[in-house]
């Protein structure tokens, strides 16, 4: 089985899993508890957050964990706008998000917020002035993901936010679900203000994630409770999951992209080149571990059918769009014709893939054309 | 390109006419004692600047993470150096301007030549590294007022320095110019504050930590000597004392009328510090309190606790409002700790209605009945002394990590 769809779950590192099994059982109590054992517990909690703040070099700020890319998304956004809603009730972002950002606005529009989702252009890049024009003195929010989930479109996050800081009052919130541990993300003061990350899209545990804060910025908590992680994510710390999730980022954070991801990718380019019925869609220099292909005449479920019989597993756009049956939003955004957005599929490499992968790929692939000629 | 060396200049200690030569000495000793356990480090101390300089780069960056905590510097700046050629000068300063984003920034030349025998005037450089700089990287504008960056060239006897950061140091004087003195450590988010303002005047600290088993816990005490090891990256480490007081507060607690109890706590307090203090050599001893925060701090009870010495109570919060103390404490990082939730010895004891102006005759009345002394001499003798870096640490977690 060659497995090429990392973007949407990577398998787990075996040893983060033994970290996960081993924190679970040796340090099984509350780290909220006062005894010796919480006490134990609270150490290796704080020195978990301790290595991911290393691993990220803030030198203050705040770690919250969550259970996943999509609640740390709907903290910084909901969070940030109902704390801040006094500063200004315009938030900026773009048309092509992650749902738990589209979503979470929608949410702040019924209540009363405005919101200006941004173009993309053809690249999938927001440009800066664009943006520029966007941005108010009540603008008190800017959220935009760093790798676009569907396309693999790159924004270049440290001229948006030089771009923010010049002309809004605005905090910088990035979703780095699909970019971290894959290349570099600029956090910090010539990046995001807020970063939302994932366990499970970095070999780690699914059901936990985290939202870095670079400083201490206020949060209006979305679930309530004990008052745990400085009252801004209620429940028992989930210490097991934080320290898999800490150790999960020191095996994946790199210093620039992986030269193989991009030799795979361009050897996919050049290949579809040579096919009639299959195209490459979004940016061609885009991020090397997500490659967007369409199909023309087909549906994307059926490519994904087509390259599963021989043992390829790919999925269409996104899978979370991928039950819905519609046209995703994202080649909307990127304004792909109707004959080609029905039949896109997203391959997305990780640390399991090797180059004899690729050459089945594309020996699938041609395969394929032919079936649809 | 590599940094080969850090200039840092010196903080307020400029000022001090011929004391100098002591401070700089003392931020000299403070930074090598920072620095310690990097191998190729060396320092060298001027009259008016100091360079730090290292073989291994990877050790320039982080003496420069460090140096925003040791008090008694201005500012610093890494340096690259090279021959005094006009060919070596104008590569390295393409080679500096390389690292820096440069996009729409606007930047000026300052040239200084400690050696009048070089070819150019000073002017004369500026405007030379300025059309060359131009030249390479046309996103760059000239502006004489305000630029975003300076590039400082200076040509020495020895070689050519070229420079274009500035980072800014924490101001104060060198820990340890100015003096030691005793701090009382609570636990609490104030008294680490107050001890970080005192030694960013200058001040080398102790620290005197009340612990009253079993009303308060190990990890109480474990929590204060967290604190000082904290602290202690701010100057050299410190020695915390812990005074056994339960056999005290439970003394008072049966003698003393409920309203008076905390007045006459922190007599005993202070007392038991002024002997430690005495005993140390030190100077003065420090609190976290600031006026009106709670009862014991109000202009009465200070003046009914400071009563029972005439050593100097420093109290550098006294004016703070709560807020600014909980921002300072975030910033040097002790806030975390200070709000680990255990008991402390001034929480368990506390009446429900202590009174705010105590009067201190009706103080020194009641206290007069009833014969501390010996458990106060008793306290100071079995007081454990630790020294905060030095503890057997909890478990590593490495192989998790």
């Amino acid at each position: 089985m060659i497995y090429l769809d990392h973007s949407a779950t990577s398998p787990p590192n075996e040893e983060v899993l033994q970290s996960y099994v081993a924190v679970s059982t040796r340090y099984f109590a509350n780290p909220s508890s006062l005894h010796k054992l919480g006490v134990e517990a609270n150490a290796l909690f704080q020195q978990a957050t301790e290595q991911m703040k290393q691993l990220l070099k803030m030198n203050q700020g705040e770690v919250v964990y969550t259970s996943g890319g999509t609640e740390a998304n709907n903290l910084a956004i909901l969070g940030y706008a109902k704390k801040h809603a006094h500063l200004g009730k315009h938030i900026v972002t773009t048309n092509m998000e992650h749902p738990s950002v589209l979503e979470a606005c929608r949410e702040l529009e019924r209540e009363g917020f405005r919101v200006t989702y941004l173009p993309v252009n053809k690249e999938g890049q927001v440009e800066m002035d664009v943006l520029k024009g966007a941005l108010t003195d009540e603008t008190i929010l800017v959220s935009i993901m760093h790798v676009n989930n569907e396309m693999g479109a790159v924004q270049d996050l440290r001229s948006l936010k030089k771009v923010i800081q010049k002309n809004s009052p605005a905090v910088f919130h990035v979703d780095a679900v699909q970019s971290f541990g894959k290349m570099v993300v600029p956090f910090g003061v010539d990046g995001a203000d807020m970063m939302s990350i994932s366990a499970h899209k970095i070999n780690g545990i699914r059901g936990s994630g985290a939202l870095f804060l670079r400083y201490r910025i206020p949060l209006h908590p979305m679930i309530v409770g004990g008052g745990q992680q400085r009252n801004k994510r209620s429940g028992t710390i989930p210490l097991a999951e934080a320290v898999a999730l800490a150790k999960a980022m020191r095996l994946a954070i790199c210093t620039t992209e992986r030269a193989e991801y991009r030799q795979w990718k361009n050897r996919i380019l050049e290949h579809v080149e040579t096919l009639s019925q299959i195209q490459v869609v979004g940016p061609k220099d885009g991020a090397a571990h997500i490659t967007a292909l369409a199909i023309r005449g087909i549906r994307g479920e059926v490519a994904v059918n087509f390259l599963q019989q021989r043992d390829i597993i790919v999925s269409t756009s996104s899978a979370c769009s991928s039950l819905d049956g519609s046209i995703s939003h994202v080649a909307e955004a990127l304004g792909i014709s109707k004959e080609w957005a029905a039949g896109i599929i997203r391959i997305s490499f990780g640390t399991t893939t090797n180059g004899s992968d690729i050459d089945r790929l594309l020996h699938a692939l041609t395969a394929l054309n032919e079936q649809v000629k | 390109m590599k940094w080969n060396e850090i200039l840092v200049r010196y903080g307020e200690l400029s000022l001090k006419g011929r004391n100098r030569n002591l401070f700089v000495q003392r931020l000299r000793k403070n930074v090598k004692f920072q620095t310690k356990d990097l191998e190729t480090v060396s320092v060298h101390a001027e009259r008016d600047r100091m360079f730090i300089r290292a073989e291994d780069e990877s050790e320039i960056e982080e003496v420069l993470q460090r140096l925003q905590h040791v008090f008694g510097i201005h500012s610093y700046s890494p340096i690259a150096r090279t021959e005094r050629t006009d060919e070596a000068i104008e590569k390295l300063v393409l080679d500096v301007l390389s690292m820096k984003d440069l996009t729409g920034k606007t930047f000026k030349v300052e040239a200084k030549r400690a050696d009048k025998t070089y070819g150019k005037t000073s002017q004369q450089i500026q405007q030379w590294i300025g059309a060359h700089a131009l030249r390479n990287y046309p996103e760059l504008t000239a502006q004489m007022k305000n630029p975003d960056f300076v590039l400082h060239v200076d040509i020495r006897r020895d070689a050519a320095y070229i420079s274009s950061e500035v980072y800014k140091g924490p101001g104060g004087f060198p820990v340890g110019s100015s003096g030691r003195s005793l701090l009382m450590l609570s636990g609490g988010i104030d008294s680490p504050v107050a001890g970080y303002y005192m030694m960013k005047r200058g001040v080398a600290l102790e620290a005197i930590h009340f612990a009253s088993p079993p009303y308060t816990s190990d990890l109480a005490k474990e929590k204060v000597l967290d604190l000082a090891e904290h602290l202690s990256k701010f100057g050299p480490t410190i020695k915390v004392h812990v005074i056994p007081f339960t056999k005290i507060q439970k003394l008072i607690d049966e003698k003393i009328p409920a309203n008076l109890t905390m007045t006459v706590t922190r007599r005993l307090m202070m007392r038991i510090a002024d002997r430690v203090r005495e005993e140390r050599g030190l100077l003065g001893i420090v609190t976290g309190e600031s006026i009106g925060q709670v009862a014991s701090q109000t202009l009465e009870s200070m003046t009914a606790i400071n009563a029972v010495t005439a050593t100097p109570i420093i109290r550098p919060l006294v004016t703070f409002d709560k807020s600014e103390i909980i921002e300072t404490s975030e910033h040097i990082g002790t806030y975390d700790i200070s709000i680990r939730p255990y008991e402390d010895c001034c929480t368990i004891f506390t009446p429900a209605n202590p009174t705010t102006k105590p009067r201190l005759d009706k103080v020194e009345h009641f206290e007069g009945q009833v014969d501390f002394e010996e458990l106060i001499t008793e306290a100071v003798n079995e007081r454990e002394v630790v020294i905060s870096t030095k503890r057997e640490k909890v478990a590593s977690f490495s192989e998790l990590l």
